[in-house]
Order: C-alpha cells, then structure tokens, then sequence
C-alpha cells in the first residue's frame, strides 16, 4: 500500500534538492548551509505535522530576503544573488506547512533555479538535471492533483505503478524533441531545422559560394540577414559587399585567396558610417556598404580585395561598425591577371563565339556589350531555374532565364574568355528603412551577386542582372502588415540593440555613471554583504542549538504521544488540548479502533502518571501498541 | 496495592436499586465519604436524600444520625447536652446526633448562623466542645448537608467561607421518567433499605480511606491542578478563587476516583470529572456577575486549561 501523501512530499523533496544541486556549485556556501538547514528542518516539520512558525511570519521572512536582494545585485553580477534568493525562498517554502500551491511554487522555484544555472554555464550535467527535474514534476504534479482531491488517498502496488506509468508517459514522447533544442542552444533567427523540410530546394541568401544548376527554386526568405544604422541616407539601391568569389568550376564559384595581390581604395571622398548588427550566416564574411574601407569589431581582419573576415564562423549574432566609400574604387596596385582570367574546364565554343561576337573595340566597350547583352537578353526568375551538368550554356543558349547568379556568372565567363579580369561578388542590394526605428533592414531575400571588372586597374562594378530583388519588393505598396512587421522589426532592434548586448562591460559603466546616486544604496549594501556573515553564523548556530534542544527536551513519552497523535488524525481525530486522553479516545465511533487506541492509552498511562521513566522494552511496547492502531 | 474498587462497585450497584437513575449522585456520594470529606445537596425535598444517607450507613455497617435544622434548632441539639444525674450526683454528658459515622443535616440553610458554625466546627475539627469538655467525633465522619433552593424565607444561606469546608456540592435532580415509573410501580422500598446487609465494616471503610492517600500524584498532574487554581485566581469573573482547601480537595477526590477506577495513580480526567462539584461553591463571583449561572460561568473558565498529555 502507497499512501499518495508519502509519495508526494518525497518527490517534492526530490525534486526541490534537485534545484539545489543544480547550482550548489555557483552559490556561496553559507546560502547552500541555509538551504540544506532550512530544507532539513522542514522536513523533520512534515514528519511532526507541525508548524515552526506561522506562515504569515514566513511570509514576512520571504519578504525581507527578497529586499536584500536589490542590495546584492549588481549588473555585473545578476545571475548568482537571484539564484542564491531563490535558494532561500526555496528553504523557506519547505518550512512551511505545505498545501498545493507550496508544492506547486517548490517545483517552479527549482525549475528557476535549473534555469539560472543554465545561465552560469551550460554543459552536459545539465541535461541531466533538467531530465530528472522533468520527470519527477510531471509526475510530482499529477500525484499532487490526487493528494489535493483526497490527502489519506492509499494506493495499492499496481495502482501507483499505473499512474505512474502514464504519467511518465507524456515527457517520454516530449524529451527527444526538447533534447533537439539543447544541441542547438545558440540562438539564430535562421530557422534551424530548415533541412528537415524541402530538402531540394534553396532560400535565398548570402552565401560563401555561389553554385548554379544545382537548385531548380529558390525560396524567399523573409528574415532579416542585417540591420544597419547609418550616418548618411543610404539609396534604396545600394550595394553591400559580402564576399568576392574569384574561382568558377562550371558550376560553383569559390573563393581562393589572391596572394600576391595589392589593392587601395582611391577616390576616398564622401564617407559612411555604419553600426552593423548581423545576424548569424554560418560563415565568416563580414559584409558592409560598397566600397568598405575597414570594419572595427572583434577580431575583424581585412583580406587583400577588401574582403573582411571573423576569426570565427558567425554563429551568433554579431555587433561592427564599418566605414564605407560608395564612391570609392578599389585599385589593384598589383594586378594578378592570370588568376582573374581562370575559367572552368570544357567550355563549350557556343561559349567562345558569343563571346567573340562581344567584343568590343576595347575593354571598356567589351564590357558594356557583355553586360547590356546580358541584361537584355534573359529574364529574371526564382523558379524553374536550369539544372543540369552544364548549366551555364542551358541558360545562355537554351532556357535564358535564371537569378542573379546566372547572370553574373555568365557575364564573368564572357568577360574572362575575351580576356579582362572579373571577380564575382556575394552580397545584398537594397536596404528598407525603417521610420520607426530610423534604421536600415536588409532581408534575406535582397540577397545579390554582381561582378567587379578590372580595367585600367580599377575593379568596377557592374550589375548584368536587369533587375534585382529589392526592386521588385520595392515596387509594391505596403500593406498593414508589412507595417506591422516593420514596428515589430523596430521593437526587436531597439530590444537587441539594448538588452542583448555586445559589449556588457561598456553598458554596464554607462549606467554606472548614469544611476550614481544608486552607488550610496549600494554602498550600504555592500557592508550588509561583508557584515552578513557575522550575523548569519550566530544565527544559525542559536537555530541548530534550538533544533538540538527541543530534540533533546523530546522525551519518550512525546514522542509516543506525537506518534500516537498523528495516527489518530489519519483516522480524522484530532485531540483538543483540554481533553484528556480517555476522553479523547472515548470519543472515536470505531469501536474496533476505539479499543486499539484505548489499550495504548491505559498501557501509556500507567507508565506516563507515575512519572515513570519508561526503559527501551517499554517503549517498545509502548511503541508497538501505536503501530497496531 | 490491593485495590477494592470491586467492592465499590457492587456498593453502587446495590444502592443503585433503591436509588433508580441517581448512580452519579450515588457515585459522588462515596467519593466525598472516601475521600474524608463531607457532602452538600443542593436540592428540593423528597428526591432521596435520605434514602441516599441510610443506604450508605447500612451497606458500610456504620451509625447514622439525623437533624432537621430549624430556626430555633439550638448547637447544644447537635451536639449534645450535659445532665444532671441524682444517683451520681454529677453531670453527664448525652451525646447529640452528630456523635454518628453518617450525620444527616436536612435544610441546613434553616438553622441559624450560630447553630450552623457549631455543625461546621464540628465538622472541620472532628470534635466538638461541650462546657470545656472535648469529645472526638467517631471515625469515619461524614455529613451530608442538604440546602433547600427554593425557599428563602426565614433561612440563613451559608456564607461562601462555610461552603469551602463542604468537599463537593451536588444537587440531585429529578430521575428520568423510566426511573420515577420503577419507583411508582416498585413502591417504597424503605423497609427493604433497612434490613440491607453490610457490605463492609468501619475498620474496612478507614482502611479504604488510608489506601485512597496512596494512590499516585504526579508532578504533571499537580501542575495541573495549580493550573487551574491559578484560572480562578486571576480570572476577572471572580472575586476569591480556590483555596488551599480547595486546591487539596481537588487532589484528594481525583485519588478517589482513581481508585473506584481501579487505578493507583491520577489522570486528568479524575480531576476534569469532578470539577463541576468540587470548584463552583469554593469561587466567589464578583457582584456584576452574580445573576449568572455560578456553575456554567466557573466551568467556562476551567475548560480550557490544557491537559497534560
């Protein structure tokens, strides 16, 4: 037989030293004291069925440890003085005397303190917490829900094992999906699990590499890859420079790092200032308005064709500020032409007679033939695009339409087949401001890629796609909607630009020097921290003699007495104080228990009235008489 | 210790039949004669007053003697008075009705004041003194005291400092219908009373009342008489609470009702039982009280000192 009461205050207690455990490493030891001490003394307070102290005291106590809190808090250092109040809080509601809400407010206060340690560290124990913390308050809950309709409820074997067993049930089937979300704890707003669905097909977006013929249609994708403040009003068509792309294989251009080369931006007349906040991609480009002079943010490092880097892939969101030439022109003062010459193996003449068809009288012209054919001659599509082994010659000669990747790659190919050095370039074009927030919004989809043509040394930019994303999005009227997401696009910029912060140290002094009058507060805070302890040892020592006293003053007979007291009060019988215990006893209507609970009673009483001490044979008489009640 | 509770029991059982559905009043009775202490009925006339006190002197084979207070009832009736005798040529001392183990004093309230001290010193001292003379009373001693509630007229009401000496004050009340319909239906069964047979003799009853002194008082049971001495004392509803006497007659029927219980130590509930009889007349409320109910007003005070348990 499982009396459900048991089990529930055990599972409660379980589940609150699980809360405990999870951050005993980052809490002071004396507040892992106060708990355990607390906790303990609680526990010893359920067995007694009795009450410390009355709740409204506890409340009060609950309060005022609260209220401390605001005097330990600091910004640098948020985390561990709420865990450690949350510790205490949670010492305090095991004292208490406990009804639903105390269990339910015990299992929330661990579930806090699970997700405060989460925010010290993350590694693999925490799993482990967090599964066992699952459990156990599923099932912690669902017993809770019979305790709460019957407290004597007794279940036999069998019954426990059936409610157990659907209970546990549910987060069986939940645990693998949430298991998912703690591999890929780092946040990004690319949806994570987009290879889970449409395998085949791709979004649009910047990337590393630039592959053609491998993707028949490309999704729009609504999030945002960057939100830009800018110092000067940026065009609606403004190109931002993500990665330069100098090798093509005939199906993919990749990036090789040009070794020998040497390039300045000239023309250095009118420069913009950008605050840059991006999002992760999953590489290590780090783009900027075109032409960008340089970009300042962690580790960021310029490549030799003013590519910038991180030192690490982007997996998290990322803060720079850049400064930008859009009138600049990036000039080779070593030119490696044979590497901007490279072209993919097998090319089919088709190939070669067009491009000969191009040429032009000198570079210049060539390229504007090259580009204006381009341009003219094929349409703009996500869908449908051409897949196949050569798809650069399925689009030239055959379907002539593609996305902005056909068309740079092809204008790269013609132009290097007739000679003049051309680099592919991964970027965005268009930026959409945002009123609200008065800041810039490069989605996904504006997402583009253009070429950069070298002549006379210069790399220019040429753009052989007709029309480009951003100027498709950009003809169409706004709908509510679209307003609505641009003030919640707002809404998150300020929240991340704020609270989500890049550098913590530097906020933290801003409000540092902003609340000083905070600091006296705080100042006064800081004694009570130092002085806390000479207060808290004494305290609890005075606590732990009083515990040792009363056990001590607890003589046999109380202790039979408490035990007899609190089995009659399962049988709902509760012995007033003015009542002797013949009389209290005379009162139970089961004569069968009525006669148990009489011949305890005179047994107890011939030893208890005649100042007996009774020696351990009697007790145990004594004792055994209680159990068979 | 032999406990004769047995005894006792059959005791009640016996009177119990000349006494239909007044086993509590009976109970109480031999309670206060146990415990060597004298009785007061606060009753009307005709509910078995008498039968009670004949019935306890026959079954214990003790003396009984009779007074019917008056208001010209001298102490020297009570007493006893000296005469002279021609062939001796000296007085002699007659002995009173008091000079009995169970003394009856019917409507005690009727006597006057000097005639009621004079039963009351007797009372207290077991003696009395007659013309310089000393005579102890015979053991055992018990007075049973009856007090009419109705008729005021012409009485002289004990003062409260008499009321202490008496050990309890009981009333007997008017029996159930089934038992008055026995009563009817058996007739007066007084002749029956007096040819009852003695359970027990004089030497047995004082051995009984030396055995009841034994019986055990715990520390915890004193602290709870002190308790509740100390609830009459410092109540605001009374004006004089227990006396020592009081405090003591507590004691000394609780160890009573523990042996008739066939127990040789206390319980609280001998002493909870017995409250309402051994407490009320002893506490003296305060003037803005009086029209209370004294009993009721005394127990609500007492009712809720914890028990020591």
């Amino acid at each position: 037989m499982i009396p459900v009461k048991r089990v529930v205050f055990l599972i409660s207690y379980f589940i609150g030293f699980l809360g405990f455990l999870s951050v005993v490493r980052y809490v002071s030891p004396v507040f892992s004291l106060i708990f355990v001490l607390l906790a303990l003394a609680g526990i010893l307070n359920d067995r007694r069925e009795r009450e410390i102290l009355p709740r409204i005291a506890l409340n009060v106590i609950s309060l005022v440890v609260v209220l401390t809190l605001i005097f330990r808090v600091s910004l640098e250092n948020i985390v561990v003085p709420v865990v450690e109040t949350l510790l205490v809080l949670l010492g305090i509601k095991f004292i208490e005397r406990k009804e639903f809400r105390d269990f339910m407010q015990i299992y929330t206060i661990s579930v806090f303190l699970l997700a405060g340690s989460a925010l010290l560290t993350i590694n693999i124990s925490f799993m482990v917490f967090f599964i066992l913390l699952f459990f156990s308050t599923v099932l912690a809950i669902i017993l809770l829900t019979y305790y709460s309709q019957d407290p004597a409820l007794v279940f036999t074997r069998d019954e426990f094992k059936k409610i157990v067993m659907r209970a546990l049930l549910i987060p069986a089937v939940a645990l693998p999906m949430t298991a998912l979300l703690f591999v890929v704890l780092p946040r990004t707003q690319q949806p994570v699990f987009s290879f889970l669905s449409g395998g085949m097909a791709g979004t649009t977006g910047f990337s590393d590499s630039v592959g053609i013929g491998d993707v028949s249609d490309i999704q729009e994708s609504e999030s945002v890859a960057m939100r830009i403040r800018s110092d000067k009003k940026l065009s609606a068509s403004v190109y931002i420079r993500g990665v330069v792309l100098n090798h093509f294989n005939g199906k993919v251009w990749t990036r090789r790092l040009p070794v020998e080369e040497k390039e300045v931006v000239k023309n250095r007349a009118v420069p913009v200032y950008q605050e840059v906040i991006l999002e992760p991609t999953g590489s290590r480009y780090i783009p900027a308005v075109d032409v960008p002079l340089s970009i300042n943010g962690q580790g960021i490092k310029r490549e030799s064709d003013f590519v910038f880097t991180s030192p690490r892939t982007i997996t998290s969101r990322i803060k720079y500020s850049a400064v930008s030439l859009p009138d600049g022109r990036i000039y080779s003062e070593r030119l490696w032409k044979e590497f901007y010459l490279q072209i993919p193996p097998g090319l089919g003449s088709e190939i070669y007679s067009l491009a000969q068809k191009l040429k032009g009288s000198d570079d210049r012209e060539t390229v504007k033939n090259v580009v204006e054919y381009v341009k003219k001659n094929y349409r703009y599509t996500l869908e449908d695009l051409p897949v196949s082994d050569s798809p650069l010659e399925d689009f030239l000669f055959r379907s002539k339409k593609g996305n902005c990747e056909y068309f740079a790659s092809a204008a790269a190919v013609l132009l290097r087949v007739n000679g003049i050095p051309v680099r592919l370039v991964a970027g965005y074009k268009g930026v959409e401001y945002n009123q609200i927030g008065d800041y810039y919004i490069v989605p996904q989809k504006y997402a583009h890629t253009w070429i950069e043509v070298n002549i006379d040394g210069y790399w220019e930019r040429f753009d052989p796609t007709g029309i480009s994303s951003s100027e498709i999005f950009a003809g169409k009227e706004r709908t509510f909607m679209e307003k609505l997401k641009l003030f919640m696009d707002a809404v998150e910029y300020a929240y991340i630009n704020s609270i989500i912060n890049f550098d913590f140290k530097k906020q933290v002094e801003i409000v540092r020097s902003a609340g000083s009058f905070l600091s006296d507060i705080r100042g006064l805070g800081e004694i009570i921290k130092e002085k806390a302890i000479f207060v808290l040892i004494p305290v609890i020592f005075v606590v732990l003699l009083y515990f040792i006293g009363k056990i001590k003053i607890k003589g046999p007979y109380e202790r039979l007495l408490s035990k007899f007291y609190r089995k009659m009060k399962k049988y709902g019988y509760v012995k007033r104080p003015n009542e002797g215990l013949e009389e209290f006893v005379d009162r139970i209507g089961d004569v069968q228990l009525k006669q148990r609970a009489i011949r305890f009673v005179k047994e107890f009483e011939r030893y208890y009235y005649t100042d007996r001490e009774p020696d351990g044979e009697v007790y145990k008489v004594l004792s055994r008489l209680v159990d068979d009640i | 210790m032999e406990l004769k509770n047995e005894k006792i029991k059959e005791i009640i059982r016996i009177l119990s039949g000349f006494l239909q559905g007044k086993e509590e009043a009976l109970r109480l009775s031999l309670i206060t004669f146990f415990s060597n202490g004298h009785l007061l009925i606060e009753d009307l006339p005709g509910l078995g007053k008498t039968t009670l006190a004949i019935g306890l002197a026959r079954i214990t084979g003790l003396s009984f003697g009779r007074i019917q207070a008056t208001s010209d009832l001298l102490p020297t009736d009570i007493t006893g008075v000296s005469i002279y005798n021609k062939q001796t040529g000296k007085f002699e001392f007659h002995r009173g009705p008091i000079f009995n183990n169970i003394v009856l004093v019917d409507e005690i309230n009727r006597a006057t004041p000097k005639t009621q001290s004079a039963l009351l010193e007797a009372m207290g001292e077991k003696q009395v003194t007659v013309e310089g003379e000393t005579y102890k009373l015979p053991k055992p001693f018990f007075v049973i005291a009856t007090q009419n509630p109705v008729e005021q007229y012409g009485t002289f009401p004990l003062p409260e400092s008499q009321m202490d000496r008496f050990m309890m004050k009981i009333s007997i009340g008017y029996p159930s219908r089934e038992a008055e319909r026995e009563i009817l239906k058996g007739g007066s069964k007084r002749e029956e009373l007096y040819s009852l047979e003695p359970l027990m003799d004089r030497d047995e009853v004082i051995k009984i009342q030396q055995e009841v002194e034994k019986v055990y008082l715990s520390d915890k049971i004193i602290e709870y008489i002190l308790d509740i001495a100390n609830a009459t004392r410092s109540s605001k509803y009374f004006s004089a609470g227990l006396s020592i006497r009081g405090t003591l007659t507590i004691a000394k029927t609780a160890k009573t009702n523990a042996y008739f219980n066939g127990r040789d130590y206390v319980i609280p509930e001998d002493i909870k039982t017995l409250l309402p009889y051994t407490v009320p007349h002893r506490v003296v409320l305060h003037e803005v009280y009086e029209n209370t109910d004294h009993q009721e007003l005394v127990l609500s005070v007492l009712e809720n000192i914890p028990v020591p348990a």
